[in-house]
């Protein structure tokens, strides 16, 4: 594909203002709803690890 | 007829192990779903006669929407079998669902906007429709905030379960106000008794990205609703098990 036939692509014929941030805002929250989840597990497994080697503890 | 799999699969370390390896297939395929949708949806599907590439947002609109709807009607009845049958884990989904529902609202709210813009020459407008899909974020962030707000985890559950049952009726609302009040919003893109309004071109990928969202929303709900079950049963031997702490 040639950079004009590119350009126009994403240009989407003058349209590309509205859908490429619409596009991109949903990648980021799906993605961000992703991570969250992730993140909050490793979180969780750290503190509880902590926790139960207080309780061990004499 | 035997309902001995329901109680067994209301244990929730049985639960914990089972959506463990659901949650990745899940998500997985939706991923696989996503990227097909995205490059069908954005590149190879024709553009719109009227809209012109504007119409290329319903490929993320409408499944948010959908989705929106559908995890406001899963509270909904994950509150009625908390509040029935007193089901640890009917609660544990209502909380695990609501942030994700609210996010898939933003989501629908967001790009309609920005479909709005090109298409009816205005970002918003207290149509029907729009105004019930606001009535539905308000709801979503209604039941967080209770939830958040209540220390006492069973007075948490039943004021969540009784929010997010007399929220439902919002969604009839929104499923019939483009029929039953004068709207700028389009008609339904899917009926179950007739066929879809455009060509296959148009909404095969709009199928794809449907069943992506669908998945995405089953792999991200067992993520959340796994976590939600460590953090209530940490004290529990299969906890320590699970988790590979030594001298369990």
């Amino acid at each position: 594909m040639s950079g004009v036939e590119w350009v126009q692509v994403l240009g989407m014929g003058r349209h590309g203002l509205y859908v490429w941030p619409a596009f991109g805002l949903t990648l980021v929250i799906l993605g961000g709803l992703l991570l969250h989840g992730w993140q909050a597990r490793r979180r969780l497994q750290r503190a509880l690890r902590q926790r139960w080697r207080r309780e061990r503890r004499p | 007829m035997n309902w001995t799999w329901l109680h067994r699969l209301g244990s929730p370390a049985i639960f914990y192990r089972l959506a463990g390896r659901l949650q990745g297939p899940c998500l997985a395929l939706a991923g696989v779903l996503l990227a097909v949708g995205l490059v069908w949806g954005l590149f190879l599907a024709p553009p719109d006669y009227q809209q012109g590439d504007s119409f290329r947002i319903i490929y993320v609109h409408v499944p948010a929407a959908f989705l929106a709807q559908s995890c406001y009607l899963l509270l909904a009845v994950a509150g009625a079998i908390g509040l029935v049958w007193r089901l640890k884990l009917a609660d544990v989904a209502l909380r695990a669902a609501a942030p994700i529902g609210a996010w898939m609202t933003v989501i629908a709210l967001a790009t309609g906007s920005l479909w709005g813009i090109p298409t009816w020459g205005t970002w918003w407008i207290w149509d029907a429709r729009l105004t019930a899909m606001l009535v539905l974020l308000f709801l979503y962030l209604g039941v967080i905030a209770l939830g958040q707000a209540i220390e006492h985890r069973e007075s948490a559950a039943r004021a969540c379960a009784i929010l997010a049952l007399v929220g439902s009726v919002n969604l009839p609302i929104i499923k019939y106000s483009v029929e039953w009040w004068s709207t700028l919003h389009q008609p339904a893109t899917f009926s179950l008794v007739a066929r879809p309004p455009m060509p296959a071109a148009m909404w095969l990928p709009l199928l794809v990205m449907v069943l992506a969202f669908y998945l995405f929303f089953a792999g991200v709900l067992l993520q959340r609703m796994r976590l939600e079950v460590l953090r209530r049963e940490w004290r529990s031997r299969w906890v320590r098990l699970e988790l590979g702490e030594e001298g369990a």
